[in-house]
């Protein structure tokens, strides 16, 4: 592995509850070079909270500790706040599950991806801001760009809304992209463009992913590795192609659980969640 | 007697029709299943069988009752809605108890706590769960109020809108076993819409395929199964989903 870009070490979080604080991240520690991690694991498993964390996007009452989080050399924790919207979206940027809750409505799509690049980088000339954001929407295979620039949210379709989503993230450059859910609100042809397309720039841009889903399948076709996180531990980790040997009873759980196409079972295995999870 | 019939149909919203010439027949006690991607006009059938859209033309009939354009009370007894998001499709502000005896008080049923503590066990939820708030619940245990919702005045027919595609994939297995054995004992009909043909492999036997407001292809489970549609559309629709699979798309 390159010189690790993003370097994690017992990363927790804990949001109070009615006994006390509840740890819901306990204790997760990875490297991550130039590549393509894939987290893993079902609601509740923490592996969004990991996303959120590292770009320190978890407010009070949730509380976060970790013995080391560094990216690119930077002590994140250590930032001011002022510090921290420097690196995040110019250096470290989130796609979010759902195109519709993650626009603004009443912004234009040009409009937002602009705003995306004014933040972290003043000064621009409205013309040269433009035609940045007409060659992200091409970037991200929207045809007709300077149309759907001026388009709102409510007026694109999920797949595109998506594209629009990566468009602004990618626009500022930045090192590394945290993925969660991308492609889980869209359709499974449009799937499937939307994670060749992520695939495609990152590996364009040489920059690391961090691809953050419930989804085994997706996760085996689109990372390198693969962290399986459950109840707020990795319980797994393992190299995209041997996902198959897994030996961990809850990753063989979730792999036994999804339906195939050819299904003649007449009960799908399910985990038995007491012995990972209360209420 | 066929549980859904649809004659003819042509459904739209303010005017502009969305579900053309749709023709269907599901007998009872056969778990059918509309697949199609967004758009194709799938959850506009279910809509409109459930009343929640009244701009439709052709016949629509359940049980052999046929649809007016109105609210239909009698019809809410027979057959019952469950929605996509379980997060979205129960009252925030209402406990679990409030939701399940809602239809009762609606359609003026006794014995409310009995039935809803029979239901909570129907759907193997626990009872503590009574008197929590949806937000208190995980995903895959609010599906599962829904489903208890839907069933609480014991109807025969169970419409269904992507009833797992906002869960887990071990809650949609809990799910899919609760729907199937559900409709084994309760000798439930089910039309399903949903876009994950897996999904239609383990729950239905039937399907059809829509795409922009019509239905290119119906086919039975083992057509799935094997791959061996007719429709270029419904061979694409099944290759990108089998193609979703590692072992298929690495040998």
């Amino acid at each position: 592995m390159s010189a690790p870009l993003l370097e994690v070490e017992n990363l927790r979080v804990a949001f109070p509850g009615r006994d006390g604080p509840v740890e819901v991240v306990k204790g997760v520690s990875f490297r991550l070079g130039r590549e393509r991690l894939g987290i893993v694991g079902e609601s509740g498993s923490g592996k969004s909270l990991t996303g959120r964390a590292i770009l320190r996007l978890i407010r009070p009452p949730g509380r976060v500790a970790m013995d080391r989080l560094r990216f690119d050399g930077i002590d994140l924790p250590a930032l001011s706040e002022k510090g921290m919207r420097a690196v995040r979206g110019a250096r470290i940027s989130m796609v979010m599950q759902d195109p519709k809750f993650s626009l603004n409505p009443v912004m234009t799509v040009g409009d937002q991806i602009a705003e995306a690049l004014l933040v972290h980088q003043r000064g621009r000339r409205r013309e040269e801001l433009r035609a940045r954001v007409i060659e992200m929407l091409e970037k991200v295979r929207i045809n007709d760009p300077e149309r759907v620039a001026g388009l709102y949210p409510h007026e694109v379709s999920g797949g595109m809304g998506q594209r629009v989503m990566i468009a602004m993230m990618l626009i500022p450059e930045p090192d590394l992209l945290i993925a969660d859910e991308p492609t889980s609100a869209l359709d499974v042809s449009v799937q499937a463009s939307v994670m060749d397309l992520i695939d495609a720039l990152i590996r364009e841009n040489g920059m690391g992913l961090i691809l953050i889903s419930h989804d085994l399948d997706l996760i085996a076709r689109y990372c390198d590795r693969i962290l399986v996180m459950n109840a707020g531990s990795v319980v797994e980790e393992c190299a995209a192609g041997q996902l198959d040997a897994a030996r961990h009873p809850y990753t063989r759980g979730l792999l036994a659980a999804v339906p195939r196409m050819n299904e003649t079972r007449e009960v799908l295995p399910t985990l038995d969640r007491t012995v990972w999870e209360g209420t | 007697m066929s549980a859904i019939l649809l004659n003819d149909v042509q459904i739209g919203y303010g005017g502009a029709p969305v579900v053309y010439d749709l023709t269907l027949d599901v007998a009872e006690g056969e778990s059918f299943a509309l697949v199609g991607e967004s758009g194709s006009g799938k959850s506009t059938v279910l809509k409109a069988i459930a009343g929640l859209t009244p701009d439709w033309q052709g016949a629509i009939s359940v049980l052999g009752a046929p649809r007016s354009h109105r609210p239909d009370r009698a019809l809410a007894t027979r057959c019952q809605m469950v929605f996509q998001d379980p997060y979205g499709s129960l009252h925030p502000r209402k406990t679990i108890d409030d939701a399940l005896a809602e239809p009762l008080v609606i359609h003026g049923i006794g014995d409310r706590a009995e039935r809803v503590v029979a239901m909570l066990r129907a759907v193997g939820l626990d009872q503590r769960f009574r008197f929590r708030f949806p937000h208190q619940l995980s995903g895959g245990q609010r599906q599962r109020v829904a489903i208890a919702r839907a069933l609480m005045l014991e109807p025969r027919v169970l419409l269904l809108d992507e009833p797992t595609s906002a869960l887990d994939v071990s809650v949609q297995a809990e799910i899919l076993n609760l729907l199937k054995s559900l409709r084994r004992e309760q000798k439930l009909t089910y039309l399903l819409v949903t876009h994950n043909l897996h999904v239609v492999a383990f729950l239905c036997d039937r399907l059809a395929v829509m795409r922009d407001g019509r239905v290119v292809e119906t086919a039975d489970v083992e057509t799935l199964r094997s791959g061996g549609f007719q429709h270029p559309y419904s061979r694409e629709l099944h290759a990108l989903s089998d193609g979703a699979r590692p072992e298929a798309a690495d040998g």
